[in-house]
């Protein structure tokens, strides 16, 4: 048995769940990528200034455009 | 006797200016606005606050709707019953359309409770006295007992707030709905299968993918109860503001629309969680099958079509 429903309807929702989604799989990990550079920014190399905390950001912008990739590519296809 | 309406207005505002100048300030003021909810009382350590109330409010209301359709079920349904039925009915219908039939059956009972409890939830953001019944700050001094005016008029305690209006409550959800679609994808896929879906150490690109879903599962609590509480809490604000600018007529305007918004966010607070659900019961090895499935059947019908031409 396919657990995988594969009519129109069920890519209908899980389109329009996606919709509601997308923002925030561009902004989590933003958010959390600056935090652990301004985290090791602050512990670990004391003088980096904020190096570590552009890198975590970008890092961050990375996996959301990955994120939001991943999941249009994970859409039923109809 | 017949007042010309050039007549009657300044006399109006003269009355209101003369009841200001008596009360010395504003007959009310712009209720004080805090995102976090206010304690009542204290239940040995656990602190009662006016959004659990509102919470414990709509649970009773669920409850009672609920017990009360089905007491007396008949074969043919009438008046409740029946609105309850076509209810659960179209539920039922989108479980099954968006996770397939037996699971969508096994879905719809957890989908379904926070499909309702969030919908009255919202909906209780609306009764009147929600919000502007309370215990008076102490220093005040309520006329007849009971009315706070003037420079008084917005320091009480709420008795009640929408549930949802606090991030606690929309945490408490979300966590819960996470949860469970963790636990339903162990208890399908097996530990190792599911695991393996965050640790994969077989090669790179499946090691960062996994990375990623562990990312995302972050992103869905953040994003489930925040989208909640911000809608509610932002409606919230938008009724007691206009309640305070405009009374009467006002917020009259913006109840519908948070009828709406408050089915809305319940709709896709539980649809999310519906197609998270039939994500996680469905493994990388059934996702990858069945696109390549799909192409398949694509290709098989390029090719029938090719034959009756």
């Amino acid at each position: 048995m396919s657990n995988n429903p594969s009519n129109d309807n069920a890519g209908f929702y899980r389109a329009l769940a996606l919709v509601g989604q997308v923002g925030f799989y561009i902004a989590v990990p933003m958010v959390l990528g600056a935090f652990l550079g301004r985290f090791l920014d602050n512990a670990l190399f004391h003088d980096t200034a904020s190096l570590a905390t552009i890198f975590g950001l970008l890092l961050g912008l990375a996996a959301g455009v990955a994120l939001v990739v991943r999941a249009i590519m994970r859409l039923p296809t109809s | 006797m017949f007042w010309p309406i050039s007549h009657l207005l300044p006399s109006l505002t003269g009355g209101a200016t003369h009841i200001l100048a008596d009360a010395g300030g504003p007959l009310w003021l712009l209720p004080g606005i805090d995102v976090g909810p206010t304690t009542l009382f204290t239940i040995g350590p656990f602190p009662v606050t006016n959004t659990l109330i509102n919470s414990w409010l709509s649970m009773i209301i669920v409850l009672v709707l609920f017990l009360g359709a089905t007491r007396k079920m008949a074969i043919v349904p009438k008046g409740l019953q029946n609105f309850v039925e076509w209810g659960a009915g179209l539920l039922i219908d989108f479980c099954e359309e968006v996770a397939g039939k037996p699971w969508g059956r096994r879905f719809f009972p957890f989908v379904a409770t926070i499909f309702f409890y969030l919908l009255f939830a919202n909906w209780t953001e609306i009764i009147p006295g929600v919000d502007s019944l309370g215990t008076p700050m102490p220093g005040t001094h309520p006329v007849a007992g009971i009315f706070l005016l003037g420079n008084d008029s917005n320091k009480f305690y709420p008795w009640v707030r929408p549930a949802s209006s606090d991030l606690n409550f929309t945490l408490a959800i979300a966590l819960i709905s996470v949860v469970v679609t963790q636990i339903y994808g162990f208890r399908t896929l097996g530990f190792r299968q599911h695991v393996g879906k965050y640790l994969n150490f077989r090669d790179p690109i499946g090691f960062i993918v996994g990375i990623l879903e562990i990312v995302a599962e972050f992103a869905r609590i953040i994003s489930f109860s925040f989208r909640l509480f911000g809608n509610v809490f932002a409606g919230d604000v938008l009724l007691i503001v206009l309640g305070t600018l405009l009374p009467f007529i006002g917020p009259t305007v913006f109840y519908p629309l948070e009828l709406f918004v408050g089915f809305i966010q319940a709709f896709v607070f539980s649809a999310l969680t519906l197609v998270f659900l039939s994500l996680a019961i469905t493994s990388h090895e059934d996702e990858h099958a069945s696109a390549a499935h799909t192409e398949h059947s694509e290709v098989g019908e390029l090719a029938s079509a090719d034959a009756v031409h």
